[in-house]
C-alpha cells in the first residue's frame, strides 16, 4: 500500500473513531434490540398456534381424502445413497408401537404437567432418556381445550450378524393438537423435530412433522399423514455397511 | 461460546442473555458502517436497530455456510441502501448529531479532530457513490479483509480492491490532493 493511501485512510480511521458511539450507548442499544427481540418472539411464538389452525382445515381436507404419505424425503450420507432401497426388509414396527397402557400413562402425564403449568404448557419430550418440557412465557398462549396426542419416534437396526431389530433411538412427544411445535432432539441441538398434529376423531391422528436426526443415522425426513391407534408406520430407510436402519414414527390421540 | 453456539442456544431456549451477548459483540462495527453510509447520528441509530431486529427475526435463516458476521453486515447493507434509496439521500449527508445522544461529552478521537476536518471529511465522504462509500467503510473504516468484503457486496474481490481504489483517489480529490 501507498504512504498516502495510508495516511488517508488513517485520516478517516480517526474521523470514525471520532463518530463511534459510546460503550454506555452501545450497550443501551444492545438492551433496547433484545427487549424489543424478544418481545416479538414471544408474540410470534402466539400467533403460530393460529396460523398452523386455521392451514390445518385446508390440509386436513385433503388429508381426509387421500389418507396417504405426501412427502417423505430422507437425506444421508452419499455412500450410503446406493444402498438405500436394496432389498430392504420391513423393520418390526411393533417396538414403536403406542400401546394402550402407554397412552394411559402419556394421559396422566399430560394431565399432571398441565396442571403444573395451567395453559402455559405446550409440550413435554423424552429424548433417548433426556426429558424437556416446553412452555410459553405468557399465559393464554396455547388453547386448553385441546386434546392431547402422544407421538413416538424411534430407530431400529440391525446387522448382517444379528438380524434383530432392535431399537437404537428412541422419542417420544407430548403436545396439544393444532399447536405446531419445534423441539430440539438432541441436548446439542443437531437434531429437532417439528410437528404439528389434528385430531381428526378419537382414534385417528392427522400428523405433519419435519424429522431431523444427527444421531445415530443421520435422518431429514418429511411426513404428513394420518396415523390410527398408535399404530407406526416407517418414515425412513437407509444402510450403513452391513447396518440397517429404519426410523418408525407412531402418534395416537389421549 | 462462538456466533454459532450463541445462536443455537438462543434459537432453543430463547435466553436473552445468549442474545445479549450476541449483538453486544457486533453491534459497535455494524452501527459503525452504517454511520458511515448515512453520515448521522440518529439514521445510524434506528438503522442498527432494525438490521439486528430482522436479524434475529431471520435467525432461523442463518445455515452457518457463511460467518455470521458476514451474514449480519449484508443484512445491514442491504436495509442502508434500501434507506438511502428511499430517501433518496444517495449524495446528502451532513453529519448532523442526534439530539438525544446520551454521551454528548466530546470522546478522545474526537478532541484529537478538529472541527473543520471533520467537516470536510464527512463532505467528502458524503460526495462518494454508495458503492464505493461503503466498500471504503468496510475495508478502510472497519477494517474487514476485503475477501469478506467482497462476500458481503457478493461481488469478486478484484471488484472490492478496484472499489476501495476508487474511493480513495475520489476522496483524495475532494480533500485537494493529488490522485
Amino acid at each position: 500500500m501507498k504512504q498516502r493511501d495510508r495516511t488517508l485512510d488513517e485520516r478517516f480511521r480517526c474521523w470514525s473513531s471520532a463518530r463511534e458511539s459510546s460503550d454506555e450507548h452501545l450497550r443501551q442499544m444492545t438492551a433496547r434490540i433484545v427487549d424489543e427481540a424478544c418481545r416479538r418472539r414471544r408474540v410470534e411464538a402466539c400467533r403460530k398456534p393460529g396460523r398452523a389452525a386455521s392451514a390445518a382445515r385446508h390440509r386436513l381436507a385433503w388429508t381426509g381424502a387421500a389418507v396417504a404419505i405426501c412427502a417423505v424425503a430422507v437425506w444421508i450420507a452419499a455412500p450410503w445413497r446406493a444402498a438405500q432401497h436394496a432389498g430392504i426388509e420391513r423393520g418390526d414396527n411393533r417396538l414403536a408401537r403406542i400401546r394402550d397402557d402407554e397412552a394411559e400413562q402419556d394421559r396422566r402425564l399430560f394431565g399432571e404437567m398441565r396442571r403444573l403449568f395451567s395453559d402455559q404448557l405446550r409440550w413435554v419430550a423424552e429424548f433417548d432418556g433426556d426429558v424437556s418440557v416446553g412452555v410459553n412465557d405468557l399465559p393464554g398462549g396455547t388453547d386448553s381445550n385441546a386434546r392431547p396426542v402422544s407421538l413416538r419416534l424411534v430407530v431400529v437396526a440391525r446387522t448382517g450378524s444379528d438380524p434383530t431389530w432392535r431399537v437404537v433411538w428412541h422419542g417420544d412427544l407430548l403436545l396439544r393438537a393444532d399447536e405446531r411445535v419445534r423441539v430440539a432432539a438432541s441436548r446439542d441441538g443437531a437434531g429437532t423435530l417439528t410437528v404439528w398434529t389434528h385430531a381428526v376423531n378419537e382414534a385417528a391422528v392427522a400428523v405433519e412433522a419435519d424429522v431431523r436426526l444427527a444421531a445415530p443415522v443421520r435422518v431429514a425426513s418429511r411426513v404428513d399423514t394420518v396415523f390410527a391407534d398408535g399404530i407406526p408406520r416407517e418414515i425412513a430407510a437407509m444402510r450403513s455397511g452391513d447396518r440397517e436402519y429404519r426410523v418408525l414414527q407412531s402418534a395416537r390421540v389421549l | 461460546m462462538t456466533d454459532s453456539e450463541l445462536i443455537r442456544e438462543f434459537e432453543r431456549t430463547g435466553d436473552p442473555a445468549r442474545l445479549n451477548t450476541l449483538v453486544g459483540r457486533h453491534i459497535g462495527r455494524v452501527r459503525g458502517m452504517i454511520y458511515a453510509m448515512v453520515l448521522n447520528d440518529a439514521d445510524a441509530n434506528d438503522l442498527t436497530q432494525e438490521v439486528f431486529l430482522k436479524a434475529v427475526s431471520n435467525i432461523g435463516r442463518f445455515r452457518g455456510s457463511a460467518r455470521f458476521s458476514t451474514w449480519l453486515h449484508r443484512i445491514a447493507m442491504n436495509t442502508t441502501r434500501n434507506f438511502i434509496r428511499k430517501k433518496g439521500r444517495d449524495r446528502l449527508v451532513l453529519g448532523d448529531t442526534d439530539p438525544d445522544r446520551p454521551d454528548p461529552a466530546p470522546r478522545p478521537g474526537e478532541r484529537l479532530m478538529a472541527g473543520e476536518e471533520e467537516q470536510l471529511l464527512t463532505r467528502a465522504l458524503a460526495a462518494l457513490p454508495p458503492r464505493l462509500r461503503s466498500a471504503f467503510s468496510l475495508v478502510v473504516l472497519q477494517d474487514m479483509p476485503a475477501r469478506e468484503a467482497a462476500r458481503v457486496e457478493r461481488c469478486f474481490l478484484s471488484t472490492m480492491y478496484r472499489r476501495v481504489d476508487a474511493a480513495r483517489k475520489a476522496l483524495r480529490h475532494a480533500l485537494g490532493g493529488v490522485q
